[in-house]
């Protein structure tokens, strides 16, 4: 567990969400991320994963509790749009804009909210499309790529706001099997490189190469907080052991 | 046999049907505007003048005067009740053989005069030159009588009583030069001596009646024009009656739509209720109301009341207050495509522009907007014809667009079938090139790789 001593750059806690009155999204979750740190969340469907996740950018708002991004709250209308420039999020459907090409995709908000100038924005692009391993797809609009490569577009596009975090929710779970590979390979080598990360995944490869933790949750809350080593050998809860049982064969 | 007989005739009918399919959908208009004019040909319909007037052409020259000719010279002096404003004029004469039909069998006499000698007769249907006219002023109850002396081909000559005779057409013959004339500013209405001959040059004039005269080139009729410059020709042409005022009505009033419509648009999608309760009221209320009501609202309440209110400074009547009641009328209908447009681009795609750190405007601006308005293209071109066509309700507010021009011109001529046909055609003609021009735009802003290219 990395950077321990430091502050934690996620603090999440207490968070409550409803969905309407019936929906009882999140349920009093308590989490921090330090710097440098991959977290891995898991847990069934409708455990609130992906809510949890899109609530630490504010895409959903928190009906209780308090996010705190980078020592920013994120309650507070006027720190979303900074927060959010400093969190970059990779959707499960990748949401590229399909009407601009890849390079443009990279460069829209490196303009608009970064301010920087075209061919600086370009410079950028082409750096990390060479690093997610697309140069050649520049020009190419999304429609014209695989599922794989449009999601190593949508990280390139998040990593080019520079943010110190990087959330993934559930980025390989729409692509074929061997799409999945190398979208996973652009997320080990941001591990590698020291990005905080927390992730929505049952890639289990993933978790065994790169987690320093692992969450698991179930029914809004987290049931375990545990290592990936502890979570294959020996996993605490009853429920954590029984989802694995059903994941892993 | 008879199996073979109907597989023959079945092969014919697919071979038919096949030929019909490679027709593209314009050619089947083409094929029945072909129809309407191969008939109109065929029945010696005219339509040159209906389009004419509907065009309100010309537009590089406007017509000061149309005389019969008498004698050796004539001559053109404005009405005291019409005095020409100061400015410069490039007047000059057109000389043309004026030919008409007969309406009814016709005894032509020596003099003109009904109870003159007999000199020839013509039968219906005919067609003579009419190379002079004399008319009869008024006497007691008597309205006036035109006479005219007609040729034939044939050489009977002799004159007849205008009314005889349908509208003469007109066959250029000759032309005068060009009489420069300036009237000076305040010039007063006063009758002075006639300009005799085609002057090179600016000749200044002391009065706004300037007459000028000349000789006859040839034929039987003139037509004294003002020819304008070029700049002059170009503000007319837009500033024309007819086709023109409702292409200038169309593309203001739609321009308005789209701004009122997007507005209103981004306020259905909003989230603020006071936002969204006044465009839902806009919407709501103008869409349920006939334009045809917002267009005299806007020419009959709306236009006077400002005009009121602000001293006379700002003046809606008359166009600018129908251009209002359109786009006022439209933006409602374009509010709901701008609305169905953008709810039609996946959440996602603001959630992860917004992602980006993105403002929600921007996010609209750069990301959302441009995909909507690709999505909403063809029911904007949609509009944009309708409204075109819709373009027609202005005229009741005494503007002389199309349709207006159109039945003016057959109240005049009771040319009911010319006028209308030729007013439909320029409503169909532009329809088609508009719908040509919005599948243009479509084809030209498809993203690759979606639409099976």
């Amino acid at each position: 567990m990395t950077g321990q001593r430091r502050d934690p750059i996620i603090v999440i806690k207490d968070v409550h969400k409803h969905f309407g009155a019936e929906v009882h999204a999140l349920r009093g979750v308590s989490l921090e991320v330090y710097p440098q740190e991959v977290v891995v969340i898991i847990g069934p469907s409708g455990s609130g994963k992906s809510t949890l996740l899109r609530c630490i950018n504010r895409l959903e708002s928190v009906s209780k509790g308090s996010v705190v991004v980078d020592g920013m709250a994120m309650d507070r209308a006027k720190n979303i749009n900074r927060v959010r420039a400093e969190v970059g999020i990779v959707f499960q459907l990748f949401n590229l804009f399909p009407h601009l090409t890849v390079t443009d995709n990279v460069v829209l908000a490196q303009k608009v909210v970064r301010r920087r100038s075209r061919q600086e924005a370009e410079v950028i692009a082409m750096d990390l499309l060479r690093k997610v391993g697309i140069p050649e797809k520049a020009n190419a609009y999304p429609a014209q790529l695989s599922g794989g490569q449009q999601q190593r577009v949508a990280i390139a596009r998040a990593l080019a706001m520079q943010p110190k975090i990087m959330l993934f929710d559930e980025p390989t779970s729409a692509l074929d099997p061997e799409m999945i590979k190398e979208v996973l390979d652009v997320m080990l080598e941001l591990a590698s490189e020291g990005m905080t990360m927390v992730v929505v995944s049952h890639e289990m490869g993933f978790v065994r190469a790169a987690a320093d933790r692992v969450v698991f949750m179930d029914n809004g809350k987290i049931v375990e907080v545990t290592t990936p080593e502890l979570l294959f050998t020996a996993p605490q809860q009853k429920r954590t052991k029984r989802f694995l049982g059903q994941i892993l064969h | 046999m008879s199996t073979d007989q109907s597989g023959t005739r079945r092969a014919s009918t697919e071979a038919v049907f096949a030929l019909l399919r490679t027709v593209p959908w314009w050619g089947v208009i083409i094929a029945i505007v072909g129809l309407v004019v191969a008939y109109s040909v065929l029945t010696d319909v005219q339509y040159r003048e209906a389009i004419y007037f509907i065009l309100d052409l010309p537009w590089d020259k406007a017509l000061m005067e149309e005389i019969p000719l008498e004698g050796g010279t004539w001559s053109h002096a404005p009405s005291e009740d019409l005095p020409l404003e100061s400015g410069t004029y490039h007047l000059y004469a057109v000389f043309y053989d004026a030919t008409a039909v007969v309406q009814e069998d016709t005894v032509l006499r020596a003099d003109p005069d009904a109870a003159s000698r007999e000199a020839a007769q013509l039968s219906k249907g005919e067609r003579a030159k009419l190379i002079r006219w004399h008319i009869i002023p008024k006497q007691g109850l008597q309205m006036e009588q035109r006479w005219v002396r007609v040729v034939t081909d044939d050489g009977r000559v002799g004159w007849a009583l205008a009314k005889q005779f349908g509208r003469p057409d007109l066959e250029e013959v000759a032309q005068s030069g060009t009489y420069l004339l300036r009237v000076p500013e305040g010039a007063e209405p006063v009758a002075a001596e006639p300009i005799a001959s085609p002057t090179e040059g600016e000749v200044v004039v002391e009065t706004s009646t300037p007459a000028i005269s000349g000789e006859v080139l040839g034929g039987s009729w003139v037509r004294i024009y003002d020819r304008f410059s070029w700049s002059e020709t170009v503000s007319r042409i837009w500033l024309a009656k007819g086709l023109m005022l409702t292409v200038r009505a169309t593309v203001m009033g739609y321009g308005l739509a789209l701004v009122l419509g997007l507005l209103a648009g981004l306020m259905l999608v909003s989230r603020s209720p006071i936002t969204l309760a006044v465009s839902k009221l806009y919407v709501e209320v103008v869409r349920g109301i006939p334009l045809l009501v917002i267009v005299l609202y806007a020419g009959f309440v709306l236009s006077p009341y400002i005009r009121e209110a602000t001293d006379g400074r700002i003046d809606l009547r008359g166009f600018p207050g129908a251009v209002i009641g359109l786009g006022f009328g439209y933006g409602a209908y374009l509010a709901e495509v701008f609305r169905a447009g953008i709810q039609s681009i996946h959440r996602g795609q603001m959630e992860a522009a917004r992602s980006l750190g993105m403002g929600y405007f921007q996010a609209m601006r750069y990301v959302v907007l441009p995909q909507a308005l690709r999505v909403v293209l063809p029911p904007l071109g949609n509009d944009f014809i309708a409204m075109l066509k819709d373009s027609s309700l202005i005229s009741v507010v005494a503007l002389p667009e199309i349709l207006q021009q159109g039945r003016l011109w057959v109240s005049r001529t009771f040319r009911a079938f010319e006028g209308y046909n030729t007013v439909a055609l320029f409503y169909l003609v532009m329809t088609l090139l508009l719908s040509l021009l919005v599948r243009l735009i479509e084809r030209k802003t498809a993203l690759p790789g979606r639409t099976g290219e």
